[in-house]
């Protein structure tokens, strides 16, 4: 169970919406951790709190920054730290470090992720939708539905490191002093600046990497590796461990990015997968699709069309009740 | 002559923190108006006394604390102007918001911030799920959404708030007021 997942169901609880499957389920939890009682009391602590807060003020961020800047602009600091005169000719000198030293403070506030002045550095893309994300390095994310990104140590280290649940498409800002790393379900991704495509979903038996541009390593270990160079997609089987590599269609590896869906030899369960997080629904798999390979581009069909699609290829009965996806053998 | 505090890193931290400050002071003064005009002096007094602050402060702490201290302040000079004011108020916000038995009230003042700072939608629905009692299905008909998608966004509004809560108690990557005057005075 996820957090995401596990949040719910508490709140299911604490506003009394569970299904008595889902008390069981929320009874099994409670009790399957001495930590879990905790977890569920601040929650419940966090949901109280919450009643109470009258959240409808409106803040008027904008006219109030204009009117405290006009007063902060006449009034001096009570203690100002000692000025100093600085002739002309060495101004130009001040402004360069103290441009190099605002870098730093600006890099130091968001190495530190939390530190309150700038927004932690997790990103979500909800069921449905694409999220696209510029990190504080110039690296471009394009996020696909169901997936979370967080950038690991705020790039504060030696290297740019993020981790990947899901699937995301990467424009990596060159430096190659910092080498830019992709943690994805058990597999690392290392580049220095180029682009690629990582899919970890964690349902899902592999992750690949597929690159559009540059050189890519895709490794779990030094032993463990394979260069990827463009066209290329490195496939990561989380059973075996291992990693191989073969060629793919590098403009299909990226089209969800247009909302097209593009599946070139995927497994069926996955593909299901997939296809529940584009369209924001869960998928109940009762018959059995094990074997099944999935070659189809869907583009503007809607999901009707699509399940249309699969019960014919596959001899399968789809259909969607209450937000889930039921898959029967026929 | 010219200040030598940086007016864009005074900006950013008004902006990040301003929100929050202004729902939370208008606990105490029931009046939006009122609680912008509490927010502002203690930007003010941020920016006069920069040098003075309590060093080892946790920012936030420091900033809301400051806000409640104004807004009893703010309170009490109203009831010196207008005698027949409530006097009720500030004498229960002082009970329940005193030093010592903070936790509750700094708890409430971290949640409002972070509910503040949700998504709009997903804030939309978090306050219709706990404000208002909907259940998933009434906030999936009423905002015309699914309500996997309520259920989905709750959890990720729970999950944020729990996040910020476990930073604040767990002095895990906090900003200090130190570390703001060398950042609002080194330049």
């Amino acid at each position: 169970m996820t957090e995401q997942e596990l949040n719910i169901l508490i709140h299911k609880q604490l506003t009394g919406q569970a299904s008595p499957a889902e008390n069981e389920q929320f009874e099994a939890w409670l009790t399957s951790d001495g930590a879990n009682p905790g977890y569920f009391q601040k929650m419940a602590e966090i949901w109280a709190t919450a009643e109470n807060l009258d959240l409808t003020v409106q803040p008027e961020t904008d006219a109030e920054w204009e009117k405290l800047h006009q007063k902060v602009s006449t009034i001096q600091p009570a203690s100002k730290p000692s000025a100093k005169i600085i002739r002309m000719g060495t101004a130009w000198r001040l402004a360069a470090a103290a441009a190099v030293v605002l870098g730093v403070a600006l890099w130091w506030l968001l190495g530190r992720g939390d530190a309150g002045l700038i927004e932690p550095m997790n990103f979500a893309a909800a069921s449905g939708k694409i999220e696209n994300i510029t990190l504080p390095d110039g690296t471009l994310v394009a996020l696909n539905a169901g997936s979370t990104l967080e950038a690991l140590q705020g790039f504060g280290g030696d290297d740019r490191r993020v981790k990947l649940s899901g699937e995301a498409y990467f424009q990596v800002k060159s430096n190659r002093s910092k080498p830019f790393l992709v943690d994805a379900n058990g597999a690392t991704v290392r580049v220095v600046g180029t682009e690629f495509n990582v899919r970890a979903y964690p349902g899902s038996q592999s992750v690949t990497a597929s690159v559009a541009e540059g050189k890519v390593e895709f490794f779990t270990s030094e032993q463990n590796k394979v260069q990827l160079t463009p066209g290329m997609e490195g496939i990561f089987e989380k059973t075996s461990g291992k990693i191989t590599a073969r060629q793919v269609d590098a403009n299909a590896v990226a089209a969800w990015r247009q909302g097209k869906l593009v599946f070139d030899n995927v497994p069926l369960v996955e593909a299901l997968d997939i296809l529940g997080r584009h369209y924001g629904i869960s998928v109940k798999i009762e018959g059995n699709i094990a074997g099944k390979q999935l070659f189809s581009t869907f583009e503007n069909e809607t999901l009707e069309e699509i399940l249309k699609t699969l019960e014919l290829t596959y001899d399968l009965n789809l259909t969607v009740k209450n937000d889930t996806l039921l898959v029967r053998n026929k | 002559m010219a200040t030598h505090q940086n007016i864009e890193l005074f900006e950013q931290l008004f902006r990040r923190y301003q929100p929050g400050l202004v729902a939370f002071a208008n606990t105490f003064t029931r009046s939006p108006e009122d609680a912008r005009e509490v927010v502002q002096e203690v930007f003010i007094s941020v920016w006069q006394n920069v040098e003075n602050l309590r060093a080892d402060d946790n920012l936030k702490s420091y900033l809301f604390t400051a806000t409640r201290n104004k807004s009893l302040n703010f309170l009490a000079k109203k009831k010196l102007q207008t005698v027949d004011a409530e006097p009720v108020v500030v004498e229960r916000h002082h009970s329940t918001h005193n030093e010592g038995a903070s936790d509750a009230g700094e708890l409430e003042s971290i949640i409002f911030d972070e509910v503040q700072r949700l998504p709009e939608k997903c804030r939309e629905i978090f306050i219709l799920s706990r404000q208002e009692g909907l259940s998933y299905k009434e906030i999936a008909e009423r905002l015309d959404v699914s309500p996997k998608t309520v259920e989905n966004q709750i959890g990720i509004a729970l999950s944020r708030l729990k996040k910020a809560v476990d930073d604040y108690r767990q002095d895990r990557g906090k900003f200090s007021v130190r570390q703001m005057m060398w950042l609002l005075t080194f330049f």
